[in-house]
């Protein structure tokens, strides 16, 4: 077991970032942590670290208590903070370099571990460049990269795809999954259900300082199998609109999101043409209508009745 | 300790590149330093004390006359006035009016024949001065105090029946006043040279708030935090890094003054050194210590801009002023400002060396101190 973390509870005056978390980590799993801003994530992450001390619960990081993390166990973890922390005055080189160092690393490790961190986030090229020209997804590779020259067992990255183009964001996936593939256990976190359902093998989904579901993607979208998503675009969004549909028999949620609305029914339970009508009916053209299967954000939206982008 | 040399090697590195911005540190001492000594280059000339030229008066006889008269014309006195006797007091009278003398002491008899038993009481002083030069006069009443205080003494001793006792000067009286000895009196430049270099160093403190602030709080701080290199480590190696870059600076400031503003910095290079060294690590670790506290780098580096500027005011680094209260004189003492600036003085000007001395230990310990406290308070997460 890499990481445990039992009954841990944290506020800030009245806020509870943390609620009774529990969640264990296993060697080599590639973990997501999923929910919306506010949910905890950092918090949690913090409290792997040691950042954060918690009002209750218990840590353990490869088997060791967390609240005196010795150097030997810091080394063997990479931590991608959520914000940029890399130095505009140092060169990609040399931002790589320093961590390396404060990581322990020297001479021809140091060097072995800068080439490979710079060559796997694709920054070689501009290993003498300083970030300050460096577009935002290069600078959040050169962000991943600080925490990899060090080669550790288990890498946590804190939403390492916010702001970037799409292209940086598939270099990241792409980059996170090759880690993995070599060994290394992966905590990721984000509120882009997309990322976490393209990259993770189990997923944990927080909302408000708890854990309110676990498990594999099927096992999660199991969780919703009696249900499913409509998603209806119209012409113009009424309240009477949101009304009507909820009304209908079978229809569990219905939440407006700008002209769209998503629709969660029991299976089957529901004909498209029925809620259809109803809109029609009070002067709204409908103008398209789909039915989804279950995603993570279905999950999610059964279980807290938002969506992740609440 | 291999890890503070990285963080000082690469914090080093960090610096050397923003050139501009050490040069700006640099030029604004520099300016003000021009400023004031150019403003206030006037205020200082009557501060240029040199000897102060005096006439002095006897019309009564006996033991005290004769021991003032002994008393002004010595040589340790001469450094500080030039004495000249009159006969009379009209005569004494036509020289300060002449503007040829300063202060005219009289020396008389006291007027109730009462007391008059072998001059138990003593003659009266009088004191004639010019008007506008009461800072030469507050010369002419020092030296006198310092021998009336003896004349007492001796007096005493006298009535307690012993005879023969002759007033010595007591040197270290005198030593209070070296900093402006008659010759080598300090110019404005060559003063607020010294007042806004320790200003500037202390000013240090600021620099390694803005370092460490960047450093030690997110989203840096969570990295470096999960690293494995120790708290000390890392907030030594960072403030070594600034004392360096200050130490550079200030050696700056010093090239440039002794050129420009021929200011005088004396003839002990390394002792300036590492009077400056002394005070710049004094100055990190309080900048560490106010960040640890409030642990908001705004905060931080307001509170430290207020507390470098009034202790530098209070030390008589913007404009000097003299107090004769013993508690306000202890506090001055506590600042580090007050300590910097005595300790150059000193140093340059050949005063007590034993300022250089306590200087030293002011800084040095209360910068051990300062760090202890703040690594402490540096662990602490949120
Ligand atoms: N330093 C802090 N002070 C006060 N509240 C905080 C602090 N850090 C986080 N919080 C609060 O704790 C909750 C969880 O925050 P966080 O862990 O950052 O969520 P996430 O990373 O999932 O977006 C939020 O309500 C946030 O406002
Ligand atoms: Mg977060």
């Amino acid at each position: 077991m890499v990481v445990r973390m039992q009954r841990v509870t944290k506020r800030y005056g009245d806020v509870v970032a943390l609620d009774n978390v529990d969640l264990t980590i296993e060697r080599g799993e590639i973990v997501g942590l999923l929910g919306p801003n506010g949910a905890g994530k950092t918090t949690t992450i913090s409290g792997v670290y040691g950042l954060t001390r918690f009002d209750a619960g218990e840590v353990t990081l490869f088997g060791h208590p967390a609240k005196r993390i010795d150097p030997g166990i810091k080394r063997r973890m990479g931590l991608v903070p959520q914000d940029i922390a890399v130095f505009d005055d140092l060169t990609a080189g040399e931002n790589v370099s320093y961590f390396g160092r404060l990581y322990g690393l020297s001479g021809r490790a140091l060097t072995e571990g800068v080439s490979f961190a710079l060559e796997f986030t694709g920054l070689n090229e501009r290993r003498d460049q300083r970030p300050k020209s460096f577009s935002g997804g290069m600078k959040r590779r050169l962000n991943i990269a600080c925490a990899l020259a060090h080669r550790p067992e288990l890498v946590i990255l804190d939403e390492p795809t916010v702001g970037i183009d799409p292209q940086s964001r598939n270099h990241i996936l792409e980059s996170v999954r090759a880690l993995n593939r070599d060994g290394t256990t992966v905590i990721y976190t984000s509120h882009y259900m997309e990322e976490v359902e393209a990259v993770c093998s189990r997923v944990i989904v927080m909302d408000h300082g708890r854990v309110i579901a676990s498990g594999t993607q099927s096992d999660l979208k199991a969780l919703v199998s009696d249900e499913e998503t409509i998603d209806i675009e119209l012409e113009r969004m009424t309240p009477r609109v949101v009304e009507a549909v909820r009304s209908v028999a079978g229809v569990k949620e219905c939440l407006p999101e700008g002209t769209h609305l998503r629709i969660t029914v029991e299976r089957d339970g529901v004909r498209l043409g029925r809620v259809i009508e109803k809109a029609t009916g009070l002067g709204v053209e409908v103008l398209s209508a789909q039915i989804e299967r279950p995603t993570l954000e279905s999950v999610f939206l059964s279980l807290t009745g938002r969506t992740l982008r609440d | 300790m291999k890890h503070a040399f990285t963080v000082l090697r690469y914090t080093l590195l960090r610096n050397v590149r923003d050139i501009p911005s050490s040069a700006e540190m640099v030029l604004s001492p520099l300016v003000l330093i021009f400023l004031l000594g150019t403003v206030l280059g006037d205020a200082f000339e009557s501060r240029d004390i040199g000897a102060t030229p005096v006439t002095y008066v006897v019309e009564t006889d006996g033991p005290y006359a004769e021991a003032l008269h002994d008393f002004l014309n010595r040589e340790e006195v001469g450094r500080y006035l030039t004495v000249t006797e009159s006969q009379t007091r009209v005569e004494a009278h036509r020289l300060l009016e002449a503007k040829e003398v300063i202060t005219a002491i009289i020396v008389g008899a006291v007027d109730d024949g009462d007391a008059q038993d072998g001059g138990a009481t003593g003659p009266a002083i009088t004191l004639l001065e010019r008007p506008g030069s009461s800072l030469r006069t507050g010369v002419v009443r020092s030296v006198l105090g310092t021998f009336t205080r003896g004349a007492n003494v001796s007096y005493a001793l006298a009535r307690e029946g012993r005879t023969g006792v002759v007033y010595e000067p007591i040197p270290a009286e005198f030593e209070e006043r070296t900093l402006s000895r008659a010759g080598r009196a300090p110019g404005a430049f060559d003063f607020y040279a010294v007042s806004m270099l320790v200003l500037f160093v202390m000013y240090i403190a600021q620099y390694a708030v803005y370092g460490l602030r960047e450093d030690l709080m997110e989203p840096i701080g969570d990295r470096v935090r999960s690293t494995p290199i120790a708290g000390w480590a890392h907030i030594s190696g960072k403030l070594a890094a600034h004392v360096v870059t200050g130490v550079i600076q200030a050696a700056v400031i010093v090239i440039v003054t002794s050129i420009v503003f021929r200011a005088n910095w004396g003839t002990q290079p390394l002792l300036l050194v590492a009077i400056v060294l002394s005070i710049c690590i004094f100055a990190a670790a309080l900048g560490g210590l106010v960040l640890a506290i409030t642990w908001d780098g705004r905060r931080a580096e307001g509170i430290i801009s207020i507390v470098v500027l009034v202790s530098m005011i209070l030390s008589g680094g913007a404009f000097q002023f003299t107090t004769t209260s013993p508690s306000f004189q202890a506090f001055q003492r506590l600042l580090p400002h007050y300590q910097g600036q005595r300790a150059i003085l000193a140093m340059v000007y050949g005063g007590d060396a034993g300022a250089i001395g306590a200087a030293f230990i002011y800084f040095f310990g209360g910068a051990a101190i300062l760090f202890l406290i703040t690594t402490v308070l540096a662990r602490r997460t949120a």
